[in-house]
Parts: structure tokens; sequence; C-alpha cells
């Protein structure tokens, strides 16, 4: 049984509700009010390499060429690619009417991406079909990045009776980060025979303490963030009522420890073999020339130091408009600063089914990928809050011929007042 | 309750599901440049091992030390023990000061001789390294004082002195010790005190009783004994007449592999020459002979002796100069003997190729005794050389040279091959040399075994260069040779331990000689066409 199947059950054993994967906990307070709550997200598309063959990375299996022929006939020449996935444990709570404190624990693992169709093409389908010529890899970049946080805050939400504020900061452990960019003019061309390769290599790399990476419980970097939480309701001619919601999280940095190694490297190599003296006197050591980490040595200019980055901040703004008891619609805009993501406009129908049981209709351009259309259910009483949905549904429905696809989760248990 | 026991399990479904992933995998086409090299004779054998003449025409030039002979081998200082010291034959009563003997008065025991082999009589020495062990033995109940010098024994022109305070003992319980002193850089007069001696050192001693003691009765049979030993005397230099030694070194044999991994037929030299150099570093006449000089190949064994008349027998070589400079002290005197095919048979000689010379070699000193009156001379690390030059001109003929090599290689630290589906390798080859080359490389597993061989013998054939009739290389000639790595022979190769090279020189229009000069190369080129998975 694969993943998809078991997804789809997923989705037809739980229908439940509403407001969507935006990596934060005072999106829902809302709903919840105070509880304790494990929440879950998972997005994932790009807007030239379809969801089949991106799927390929989630659930493994052997990448063929129908794939990859079909994302590289429709990529333009430079693309984007992404994923977020993040899961938290997080909780409200206090006695006073007016607010509430917030702690809370999360992982989070970014990743994004630029990369030329050159790039995907040497990538996915190596040189030796693009004899005699240069393929260029300038402006790709590759940014991976995972850490936890331990999260504290509070929400104030009795402003006015009906608006809320809340922030919260974290205290960030950054686990593992691999960065690459490649500037402008960096290629790679291939001589008619394959017996030269010239390389010019304008690019930068970093990556954190390579012998920790996999380890959960690494500490290679420390850093710091905060997430800003505005909400209030506003009279407006259409409707019954209007809410403004503006949320901003992930506005931080981590530190990466002294362990972490920074390449550099801008010149042009020409490589046409390993000068040896005597052919048929090939050592060890011309063997271990070969190998790629002494390649990349060769290449770069390898350093290990300490340095900074911005964590890639969320920013999300959406209007929701109350149409009747039942309908309410709402338009919003997301960004994802310092990544690869493009402006997402999007926008949400969401229609209360029964006294417990809300659906929502996503539709949304722009992000990692293209359009996406999304459901996302509810179900709440007066003890529970269960949400599933996904913002990007068409990516489990046609694999092969969208882009896009996400995935996300909550369940709170309500605090008695 | 139960909605979140639901919840949990499909949780933990979800999570084994993505936790047992499969790999990520696809296949790429890479076309890559392997090696390049850019191949003269030199790579093979070494670029020490060859010389260009002015017009162009490579030399192999090699030279082999036959014979080191130094001067440790010639004179050798014996470990040297004397007892000295006093002990009573009456009862007396002595006071502390009082002398209780000296060697001052009685010359003949002033003399300390060693005992040099071979009749070599030393006048002179200056010691590099070595001690003079002192052992105490003290019976009578008083501390004893013991003074000693050797008076021939000078360092910057201060005298070797002792002074020493042994404690009282008894006879039963006598006072014990044993003390080491350096003899470290200091100049040995060994003429004895009259200056007409060899080998001979002078000291003098005292014993007294000593301030620090009482009064008492030396009583019979009481006293001090001591026992002086000169140990492991190394010297740096060596003075006076070495004898008319007659040295014989060998039967022996001398490695001599320049062309150890080389392999022909009917290999003919044109041209060659042999010297023999005999480098006498010792201040003393000699007179020496080369003898049973061999060519002894290995395998397969055959051995060649050199005929060369009387040329290298009784070679009278003249004694070294001294420089006077400490750190190069010697002015060696050089004879040279030459071979060649008109005054040997020194062609076949070295056509053996051989593995090992052997020799043996006699040498006479002072053949005409002791005209240098004393003066004879050795400093330690100079001594009697003999090396062997050859000088063969490549202008050879031979149906082909075979050269073999082996090298060690590990391909499974080349993880990357475990994810090789195919690969197609092209040798590309660009041939200056008047001869064509087949080249093999024979996989080997950890038992030696041979397990497949990389290229098709139908196939690895690198052409020759144009030539004319007199085999004078007019153009080079471009080779591709291109071979598939099928999956067995990938299996093979990650199991390969060892990698057995054979390159095969075939000469044509033989038996006219080829030139091989210093402009000759041959440009190799590997690149590789793989199929490859990438995985993640």
């Amino acid at each position: 049984m694969s993943l998809k199947h078991v997804l789809v059950i997923v989705f037809s054993c739980y229908f439940v509700t509403v407001f969507s994967q935006y990596n934060s906990e005072f999106l829902n307070f809302d709903k919840t009010g105070r509880s304790v709550s494990v929440n879950a997200e998972f997005e994932m598309g790009s807007n030239g390499i379809y969801n089949g063959l991106l799927n390929k990375f989630i659930f493994g299996g052997k990448i063929n060429n129908n794939l990859k022929d079909a994302s590289n006939n429709k990529m333009s020449s430079s693309s984007v690619v992404g994923a977020n996935m993040n899961y938290d444990i997080s909780a409200f709570f206090g006695r006073n009417s007016k607010y509430s404190y917030l702690i809370g624990f999360k992982d989070q693992r970014i990743f994004n991406s630029t990369f030329t169709k050159d790039f995907y093409q040497l990538m996915f389908y190596g040189n030796k079909p693009y004899l005699n010529e240069t393929k260029q890899l300038g402006g790709t970049n590759i940014n991976s990045l995972r850490f936890q946080e331990l999260k504290f805050g509070f929400i104030y939400h009795k402003i006015d009776s009906t608006a809320k504020v809340g922030a919260s900061i974290s205290f960030i452990k950054g686990q593992d980060l691999f960065y690459v960019k490649t500037k402008t003019g960096s290629s790679l061309y291939t001589n008619s025979d394959g017996t030269e390769l010239i390389f010019d290599s304008k690019f930068n790399m970093a990556f954190s303490d390579t012998s920790r990476k996999s380890n959960p419980l690494a500490f290679s970097g420390i850093g710091a963030s905060a997430d800003l939480f505005f909400e209030t309701p506003y009279q407006s001619s259409i409707g019954k009522g209007s809410v403004l919601t503006v949320n901003a999280n992930n506005l931080g940095f981590i530190h990466w420890f002294d362990h972490s190694v920074q390449y550099s490297s801008d010149s042009v190599f020409t490589f046409d073999g390993i000068h040896i003296d005597n052919l048929v006197d090939l050592k060890d050591s011309a063997l271990a020339y070969i190998n790629k980490d002494t390649l990349i040595q060769k290449l770069s200019n390898a350093r290990r130091e300490s340095f900074n980055i911005n964590i890639p901040a969320n920013l999300l703004i959406i209007n929701k408009i109350t149409v009747n008891q039942k309908l309410a619609v709402s338009a919003g805009f997301r960004y994802l600063f310092n990544s690869n993501f493009k402006p997402y406009l999007f926008s949400n129908v969401e229609y209360k089914l029964s006294k417990t049981i809300v659906g929502d209709l996503h539709i949304g351009y722009g992000g990692y990928s293209r359009l996406n259309v999304g459901l996302t259910f509810a179900y709440m009483n007066d003890n529970w809050y269960i949400k599933i949905g996904s913002n990007s549904l068409q990516g489990f429905i046609a694999p092969k011929k969208t882009f896009g696809q996400g995935l996300f989760f909550a369940l709170a248990r309500k605090f008695k007042n | 309750m139960r909605f979140l026991i639901k919840f949990s399990l499909s949780c933990i479904l979800l999570t084994s599901i993505v936790s047992c992933k499969k790999e990520t995998s696809w296949d790429i086409d890479a076309a890559f440049p392997i090696a390049k090299s850019h191949l003269d004779l030199r790579n093979f054998f070494g670029d020490s091992l060859f010389k260009a003449d002015n017009t162009g025409l490579l030399h192999l030039d090699y030279t082999a030390q036959i014979l080191n002979l130094t001067m440790d081998n010639l004179v050798k200082l014996p470990d040297t023990t004397i007892t000295i010291g006093y002990i009573s034959f009456f009862n007396a009563s002595l006071n502390p000061g009082d002398l209780i003997y000296t060697n001052a008065s009685t010359p003949a025991n002033q003399e300390v001789t060693f005992d040099v082999a071979d009749g070599v009589q030393l006048n002179k020495a200056i010691v590099r390294s070595g001690y003079l062990k002192i052992e105490y033995l003290n019976t009578y109940a008083q501390p004893i004082n013991f003074n000693y010098d050797i008076n021939s024994a000078k360092l910057w022109g201060t005298v070797f002195h002792v002074n020493q305070v042994i404690p009282g003992g008894s006879s039963t319980s006598p006072s014990a010790f044993t003390s080491y002193f350096s003899l470290k850089d200091y100049e040995l007069n060994l003429t004895g005190i009259a200056n007409n001696k060899i080998n001979t050192l002078v000291q003098t001693y005292s014993i007294k009783t000593d301030l620090s003691g009482s009064a008492d009765i030396l009583h019979v049979g009481e006293g001090l004994n001591i026992k002086l030993s000169f140990i492991d005397i190394v010297p740096e230099y060596v003075q006076g007449y070495f004898g008319q030694q007659d040295l014989t070194f060998g039967p022996d044999s001398a490695y001599f592999g320049l062309l150890n991994n080389f392999n022909t037929s009917n290999f003919k030299l044109t041209q060659s020459s042999f010297q023999f150099s005999i480098i006498n570093e010792l201040g003393v006449e000699l007179n020496s002979s080369i003898n049973k000089l061999k060519s002894i190949k290995i395998n397969p064994y055959n051995a060649i002796t050199l005929n060369s008349g009387v040329l290298l027998q009784s070679i009278n070589v003249n004694r070294a100069g001294k420089t006077n400079v400490q750190s190069n002290p010697v002015f060696p005197v050089v004879k040279n003997i030459t071979l060649n095919q008109s005054n040997s048979n020194l062609n076949p000689f070295l056509e053996n190729i051989p593995n090992y010379l052997s020799y043996s070699v006699k040498a006479k000193l002072n053949p005409l005794g002791n005209i240098s009156a004393g003066n004879d001379f050795a400093y330690y690390g100079h001594g009697l050389k003999v090396m062997a030059h050859v000088d063969i001109p490549l202008a050879v003929s031979a149906d082909y040279f075979k050269l073999i090599s082996y090298n060690s290689s590990d391909f499974n630290k080349l993880k990357q091959l475990n994810n090789v589906n195919s690969c197609e390798l092209t040798l590309t080859a660009k041939n200056n040399y008047p001869f064509y080359a087949k080249l093999q490389a024979y996989l080997l597993d950890e038992t030696n075994t041979v397990i497949d061989s990389l290229f098709l013998p139908s196939e690895n054939k690198i052409n020759a260069a144009i030539t004319d009739v007199s085999n004078t290389v007019i153009n080079a000639t471009d080779t591709k040779l291109v071979f598939t790595l099928a999956n067995t022979k990938l299996e093979h190769l990650k199991k390969c331990k060892q990698i057995k090279f054979v390159s095969a020189m075939y000469f044509s229009n033989q038996p006219t000689p080829i030139k091989i000069n210093a402009d000759s190369y041959l440009d190799l080129t590997l690149s590789a066409n793989v199929n490859y998975t990438s995985k993640l």
C-alpha cells in the first residue's frame, strides 16, 4: 500500500475544518482557545517539476525517463522547488480572561531552490547528451535547513473585546544546513568527445557540521526567532462582518558553530584528466583524486568557520468576510522571505456543513508551485478541535500532470474554562 | 479517547511508511576525462636513468655502487683493560693526605698499549666516540683519593684528568663503584713516553689518603684496586702505518636493478660503455683487482662473465690527500677503467639485462711498504669505493620490449563504482615512437590470481609512428581504442587488489636499430562514458 493510498483513506475517514497550513500556532486560537495541540504540516511544490517526479524523493523509487522528460519539456529556463515540513506540540494556557500564554516545541525542515533548466538536465540526464554544449548554472541556489525551537509567547485576546494580538519568541537549536549558490556566468562545458570539461565555478557553498547532520540531537548552531500575530474584526460594506489577520513568523536567524564549512570558488577549471606521469603506474592516490569529495576540495577554497544565516520568514495576510451564518469567503497573500518562494495569492470559501463541521475550499496561485486547489475539514465541539486538509490536493490526484502538494493536520484538546 | 487512539495509530502507520521509504534513484549518462599522460621512457624507468646527448639521442645512464669499504674495516682500536692500584705488603700508619703510591717515578708503568690487529701501527688518533670505564675497589678503612691523568690524551690542549675520592671499606666489605668518562674528541698521541712507540698511551696517577678521612692503619692486603677499560673506541681520524694488508671482498653480488621490469627478445646494443671507478679516500697506496665479474639475470637465470683481459687487474691507486677542511677532509684519488665493446664482451654482458653483478675485489695496502713514514691516514666515513657506471646509447634493436609493473589498486575505495551500470572507456594515443605498443592490464585478486583483463587482445594496439627505412620517425600517429567494461568486468574490478600492467613495444624493420630520442613521446588520454545511477 503506497502512502498515497493511505492519505486518501485518512482523508475519507476524518472529515473536519478550516484555516490552513501557514506554520503558525496563533491562527487556530480562534477555534481552540486555551488548549494543548499537536500540529503537523507538509507542503512541497515546484513550478517546473511535476509532482510525479518529486514524489520519488518522498516515497523513493526509480525516476524513469518519462518522469524526467515530462518536467524537462514543461519547465522554463529558471524554476523553483521547495518544501516545508514541520510539526509541533504547543499549549495556550492561563487564567486571565484577557490574555493567554503560549509554550511549544517545534521541529522545522525548510528546503527551497531556484534552478536553471540546464542544471536540471545535468542533474537528471548527465552531461553526455550535451556534448559540445555549455550548460548554464548561474542563478541556481539550494537551501536546506533543519532546526528545532522552544517557543514562549502570549496572545492578548480581549482588545476592543474581539481583536487579538499575539507574539512569541523562540530559542533555536540548529541541526543541519546545506546551502549553495551559483553566480551569474557559472557553467559547465563538455567538449565534443568528453575528454575535456570546463567548469566556470562561481559558487558559494556552506554546510553545518557534516558529522552530525543526521542526528536530531545535533547542536550545530544556535539562534532565535519571533512570531507576531494580529487579528481584528472590522465593518465592511460586504457581508455581515470582516476580519483582517496578519501573521509573521520565523523572524530570526541561526548562528552556525565553528565546525561549519564554507566553500567558495571563482575560477575557471579545465579538467582534461588527472595528469599521471605513468598510466601503467596508477597508484591509489590517483584513484583517491577521482573521489568526489577530493574533487570539491581541489576545486574550492574550503574553510571551517562560524557564520549566521536568516531563517526564511513567513508573512501572511488574510481578509475574511462573513457572508452569512454558514458561508464565509476570504482572500489572502503569503510570502516567504529569504527563500525562493514566489508571492502566493489565494482565496478560501468556508461553509459550515453542520454545527460541528466546517468545510473549506482553497484556490491559490504562486508559491513554489503554480495553481493550487485544496480542501480542508474541521471538526469542533466543546472539548476537541480537529482539522485535516490540504492546500494542494492536485498533487495527490494527478501527480504526473500537476505541480505542488501539501497536507496538514491539527488536533487540539480544549481546556475547561 | 477512542478517537485519540485512532489518530495515534494513523500517525504511526504514516511514519512507518515514510521511514521505510525506498531509495530514490535515477540514471544519468556522464562523459568525462579520467587521466592524461605524456609519456617517454623516463616515465617507465625514472628520470635519473636517462640523459640526452648532443644529438638528442637518449642514453641510459646508471651508476651502481659495488663496494664501499670504510675506515673501520681497516683499523679498529680494540677494547683494552688494565689493572692498576696499590695493595699494601705491610701494616702502615697513615694520616690524612699521606701519599700511598704513584707511578710517576716508574715509566714502565706509565704506558698502555693497544693491541691493534693486522699489524697496523698507529701514532695518532682522534676519538669520535668511546669511554674510559674505571672500576674502584677500596679495602682500606679510610677514604682514598685517586688522581689520574692520560698525559697523551688532550682536548683543546687540556690533558684528560680524573680526581676521585673512594670511600673507605674493608677486606670483607670493600667500597666499590664504577665511573664512566667520555673520550669524545680527545686527540691521542700513541707514541709513548719517548715518542718512539706505536699504539701506546701514557698515563700517570697517584693514590693518597683523602683529607676527609682520619688517621688509621693500612693493614697488609688492604689498598685500592682500579680496573681501567677503554671501551667502544671509534676513531674519527687515525694516522700511522697501516701495514701491507691483503683485503678480500666477495665473492659477493651487488643489486643492479635498472631494468628489473624490463623484458625483451633479441635485444642488441649498438654501443655501450662500462666505467669502473675506484675511489680511494684513504691516505694509503693500494693495488687492487676486480675479479669474477658476472652479469646475472634471475628470471630466467643466465650469467655472463665479463671478459676484459687484464684491464681490471693490478690497478695501482695512489693515496688520498688531506684538504684540511673539517667538513670534507679528504681529497680522494679516483682511478677510472673504461670498458666497451672493443676491449671486452660488454655488449653481450649488458644485453643479458642483469639484475645483479657478482664480483670479488682484492686490494693490497701499501704495496711498496711504509713509504709514508707512518703518515698513512684514514677518516671516519671515508674509505675505498668501487662504482660501476653504465652508459648505453638507446640505438638498439630487438623484437620487442616488454615492461611489467604491479600496482596495488583497491577499487573498493571508489564507492561510486557500485553505481556504474555500464562503462565505455576510450584511450586516445598519439605515438611518436618508432614502435607500436600493445597494452594489457591484468586484474589480480588477493591471491594474485588473474581474474580478468581490461583490454581485448585484438583491440589494444597503439600504432607506431611513421618512420623511414632507417627507423627515423617522420610523423606521429593517432590511435583510438574503445573498450567496454561490462558488468562482469566491473565486478572483477571491484574484487581486484592489484593490477599487473604489461606494455609491449614491438619493433618493426629489424634488425635495423631504432633510435630513441629525448623528444620521443607517447601521449595517452583516457576518458569514460558512464551510465551511472544517482542515489539519494
